[in-house]
């Protein structure tokens, strides 16, 4: 929900006194960047980049009668405003319930609203990169969950159909740049998630199926776009203090109007080592892979991509809930056209965090 | 200053285990069930567990006493799940101002002092 959103965001902690439980968190990033290459922190941003970057996000909850009300808004000077939730939770048992309203897709574990998060920019690009990133958000629609407990495992199982046109999601198309207005936007998708509740280990299989079209702003062209997201990931221990998360997201689409067919596919491979050292300290090593592949049907050439980066984080807490974090992430670009031409760029960033969590 | 005045006097109480506070009608009986993941209905409100990070020595201390994992706790609270759980990460400083403040909750603290809201589990 993009339209009003600073408005909406500034409403929302301005009645923040209605809502049982709030958790604000605000802080100042500060980045070193190369020049803008796939997918550092200054490519292709939603607003002017600028290497300070203050931000805030709201997370807000409370009950009537049984249901829960929940707001999540975000606000950074590069990013724009979001609002990523705003829905009501109705549990049927204790282990069925529905949701209805603006609602997170909850396909993947992007850490976007987590006041834990070792990251500035996590080194998933399906989480951290706006062109991408849309498994991290969410649309209005509604979902059904369900959580059965086998053993000693507890399993969670969530269905959703979305409409994202009717909460203004409409100009963004999948991962490309729109060409006009959307004129259609549906979407379903399936998750499960199995917690192991003896050792934390944990799995998550997600699906989701999307229908896009947009006309062109001339009416000279339609793109119609039909494609679906896959979600794979495993987390837990190694030891109490040495954790892992690995994950593979992948966007798999076709551009539908014979005019311009053609098919891609993008997959995000992460490797994540977090290190709790003490209460105060813990650090994070993330390696991540993002490759597209775009095959056009009237060239037997291929597009290309690949953006293989190496992260690496400090993450230190302070007295009141602050903290600090700094982050190194180092990179390169290869894309290869359909001509082929090949182009090559690599560059780090260098990147630091100071915030506070109010709550 | 308050803050070196409370580690003195927690040192000098030789402090080692922590202790559970509840608000509301929320008792000894929910904290398994609570850190645990499972919702815990009493009246219309559920019981939310407040929790510090995993790895602090006071949830490691709790968690053993409950027999449970605090990186499974930590884990159940994320937002990213399918399901909203009532399990909140919070600091020291504000784990027993939050207990006071949601009705039905619980928690752990190291330092208990009579005369508030939120009372040692019973």
């Amino acid at each position: 929900m993009q339209k009003s959103a600073s408005k909406a965001l500034v409403l929302a902690l301005l009645s923040g006194s209605a809502y049982a439980d709030m958790t604000l968190e605000a802080g100042l990033d500060h980045w070193k960047t190369p020049a803008p290459m796939r997918y550092s922190p200054n490519y292709s941003t939603p607003n002017p980049w600028q290497q300070n970057n203050p931000w805030m996000k709201f997370q807000g909850s409370t009950e009537l009668g049984g249901v829960k009300l929940t707001v999540h808004a975000k606000h950074s000077e590069v990013e724009g405003s979001r609002i990523d939730r705003l829905d009501a939770d109705y549990r049927l048992t204790d282990n069925v319930g529905a949701r209805i309203g603006v609602l997170p897709y909850r396909v993947s574990w992007c850490r976007t609203y987590e006041t834990t998060n070792p990251w500035i920019r996590e080194p998933d690009n399906f989480c951290s990169f706006t062109g991408l990133n849309e498994i991290s958000q969410g649309a209005f629609g509604s979902q059904v969950y369900a959580t059965t407990h086998q053993g000693n495992w507890m399993i969670d199982g969530m269905v959703g159909i979305y409409r994202p046109m009717i909460d203004g999601q409409d100009k963004k198309l999948g991962p490309y740049v729109p060409v006009g207005p959307t004129v259609e936007h549906k979407k379903q998708g399936v998750s499960l998630n199995a917690l192991h509740l003896g050792s934390g280990t944990q799995f998550r299989l997600s699906y989701l199926d999307t229908l896009q079209n947009q006309d062109s702003d001339t009416g000279s062209y339609q793109r119609r776009l039909t494609y679906k997201t896959l979600y794979l990931g495993v987390e837990g221990n190694i030891t109490d203090k040495l954790s892992y998360r690995l994950s593979q997201a992948e966007y798999i689409g076709d551009q539908n109007n014979p005019a311009r067919l053609f098919h891609w596919h993008g997959t995000s491979r992460v490797y994540e080592l977090g290190y709790q050292l003490s209460s105060r300290d813990q650090f994070a090593f993330g390696l991540s892979q993002y490759k597209n592949l775009t095959n056009y049907a009237t060239s037997k050439n291929t597009q290309v991509l690949t953006v293989p980066t190496k992260s690496i984080s400090w993450r230190r807490d302070y007295e009141n809930h602050v903290y600090s974090v700094v982050q190194i992430s180092q990179g390169t670009d290869t894309y290869t056209t359909i001509k082929p031409e090949t182009t090559y760029k690599s560059g780090t960033s260098i990147g630091f965090r100071i915030a506070k969590v109010f709550n | 200053m308050k803050y070196l005045a409370w580690l003195l006097l927690t040192a000098s109480l030789n402090v080692s285990a922590a202790d559970f506070i509840c608000s509301g009608k929320a008792n000894r009986y929910d904290l398994t069930d609570v850190y645990s993941g499972k919702p815990v209905l009493i009246g219309n409100a559920f019981v939310t567990g407040y929790m510090l990070p995993s790895s602090h020595p006071d949830t490691i201390a709790a968690f053993g006493e409950l027999g449970l994992s605090p990186s499974t706790a930590e884990r159940i609270a994320k937002t990213s799940g399918l399901v909203d759980r009532y399990i909140k990460i919070t600091t020291p400083e504000q784990i027993l101002i939050n207990v006071e403040q949601i009705s039905p909750s619980v928690g752990y603290v190291t330092l208990y002092l009579n005369g508030r809201n939120a009372k040692i589990c019973k």
